[in-house]
Formats: structure tokens, C-alpha cells, sequence
């Protein structure tokens, strides 16, 4: 005797979709994360880079760089101590030189929801940002 | 009246489903790669128009007495190019500068992972910045 398959169609629909939507919500969630990153990133690695080089010498445009960056992620309401941060500058800070800053922040692929992130991979968003320090600055 | 049978019905539903679902990823996966490109390029552009602007005409601005801040076209083009160069941005770059601006195009190419599925295997990204000169205080 065959069973009966009336409503067999609605409980397929039901499962396969979710097993498409779970995927596409997650990959969705992840890209927004990746938004969010980019833009703080960003945004550091471009404050940074114009306050070192208005900075007048290597100790405050360092901390002139921690504290434009670890403002950027507060303001996207993102942990400022999961960012890298590397900065250069050649030839030292002399009017005219070139100060670089790259700013990494891993943002993570696994998250539960209520729960935040869990341990797992991440995806690394790398910004840089070169700025010219002004030659007719003047120093101290 | 008999009814017309149901089976393959979900399979219909399921490919409609995952056509509109691949669109969705699509887009997004690929307007994100050209939107962080986009990001990078318009940051360089930036730099190199400020650090363009920075390359003042001296002799004008001392005979003037620091009234007269003109841009010294061709240091700045140098200039511009040169923070462009550090930053390692090989894309088309137009940097026109006058004495009053200094103006940096870049346009440059995102290759696409799931449009291309659909024909599109670029998207095309352009972002310009303009920096004037000025006197006084930041």
C-alpha cells in the first residue's frame, strides 16, 4: 500500500529552502561584517595617517596612531584590540617625507547569534594609507 | 476531474529558489569586492591630491609675502605620482594640476567571481580627488 503523499511537496519546500537560506543569511551576515571592518579599517588607516603626519616627532605621531585607530573601531563599535596596526615612515618624519599606515583587523566568519563570535577563521581586512607630511609644517 | 500530478514540483520550486539565491550571493560577494576596491583606490586618490597640493609655486609665495598660495603644477604631478608609486596603485591614473587644484583620477577593473557566471567578468571602478592649497593653520 503506498503512503499517503499529500503535503510531501510543502516539507521538501520547507527543508531545502532552509538549507539555501541558512547559508545565504550567514554569507549575507558575514558580508556586512566585512563592511563594517573595511569601513573601520579604512577610516583608521586615513585618520592615522594624517595625524602622524602632523605629528612633530616619532613618539606623538605613534601615539598621535594609537589613538586615531583605536577611535575609528569604537566608532563602528568594533574591539580596537583586535587591530594591527604598522606604520612607516621615510626618510623619519622630515617635512616632505611620506608616513604610511596599514591597519589589519580579522573579522570572523563563525558567529552564533546571541552568542557573538567563536573561535574559527577569520578574513583579514588590510587598509593602508600614505599621507604626505606638509613641507611647510613648522616643528615643536 | 482528475488532478494533475505534483511530482517535480519542488524540484521546479527548489531551481527558482537557488537561481534567486545565486543572484543574491552574487551580487553581494562581488559588490563587496568592488566596493573594498573602490575603498582602496579612493584613499590613494586622496593622498596623492593632498600630498599634490603640498608642492607650492615658492617664488610667488615669497615675493607675495605669503599672500599668493599657487600649486607649482608640475612638482605636484610629480608629487602625487610618487605617493601613487609607494603605495603601489597600478590602475590608470590622470593627475592634472594647476596652479589653483590638483585633481586625481584613478579608474580601474574588478574581476567578478559570480557574475561572470552571467557575463559580467568586470566591474568598471573610477574615484577622483581634488585638494586645493591654502595659508595658515590646518
Amino acid at each position: 500500500m503506498r503512503r499517503d503523499e499529500g503535503g510531501q511537496a510543502v516539507v521538501e519546500s520547507i527543508l531545502l529552502c532552509l538549507v539555501l537560506l541558512v547559508p545565504l543569511i550567514w554569507m549575507l551576515g558575514v558580508l556586512a561584517e566585512l563592511h563594517r571592518g573595511a569601513l573601520a579599517a579604512g577610516a583608521a588607516a586615513r585618520d592615522a595617517g594624517f595625524a602622524a603626519a602632523s605629528a612633530p616627532d616619532l613618539r606623538a605621531a605613534s601615539d598621535a596612531i594609537d589613538i586615531a585607530v583605536r577611535q575609528a573601531f569604537v566608532d563602528h563599535e568594533l574591539d580596537p584590540e583586535r587591530a594591527s596596526v604598522r606604520w612607516t615612515s621615510a626618510p623619519g618624519l622630515e617635512r616632505g617625507g611620506i608616513v604610511e599606515v596599514r591597519v589589519e583587523y580579522p573579522v570572523p566568519v563563525a558567529r552564533i547569534p546571541f552568542v557573538d563570535r567563536v573561535a574559527g577563521p577569520s578574513i583579514r581586512i588590510d587598509a593602508r594609507h600614505a599621507a604626505r607630511i606638509d613641507p611647510f609644517r613648522s616643528r615643536g | 476531474m482528475k488532478l494533475r500530478g505534483e511530482s517535480g514540483q519542488v524540484a521546479v520550486l527548489v531551481l527558482g529558489f537557488a537561481i534567486v539565491v545565486m543572484a543574491v550571493v552574487g551580487l553581494a560577494v562581488d559588490g563587496t569586492k568592488a566596493f573594498l576596491y573602490r575603498r582602496t583606490l579612493q584613499s590613494a586618490a586622496d593622498g596623492a591630491a593632498v600630498a599634490g597640493a603640498s608642492e607650492l609655486d615658492l617664488d610667488s609665495y615669497y615675493s607675495s609675502g605669503g599672500r599668493v598660495v599657487a600649486i607649482a603644477p608640475g612638482a605636484a604631478r610629480l608629487q602625487a605620482l610618487r605617493l601613487l608609486d609607494s603605495r603601489a596603485i597600478r590602475t590608470t591614473v590622470a593627475v592634472d594640476a594647476t596652479e589653483d587644484a590638483v585633481s586625481v583620477v584613478i579608474r580601474g577593473r574588478v574581476e567578478t567571481t559570480f557574475l561572470n557566471l552571467v557575463g559580467v567578468s568586470a566591474i568598471p571602478v573610477a574615484v577622483e580627488a581634488v585638494a586645493e592649497p591654502f595659508a595658515g593653520e590646518s
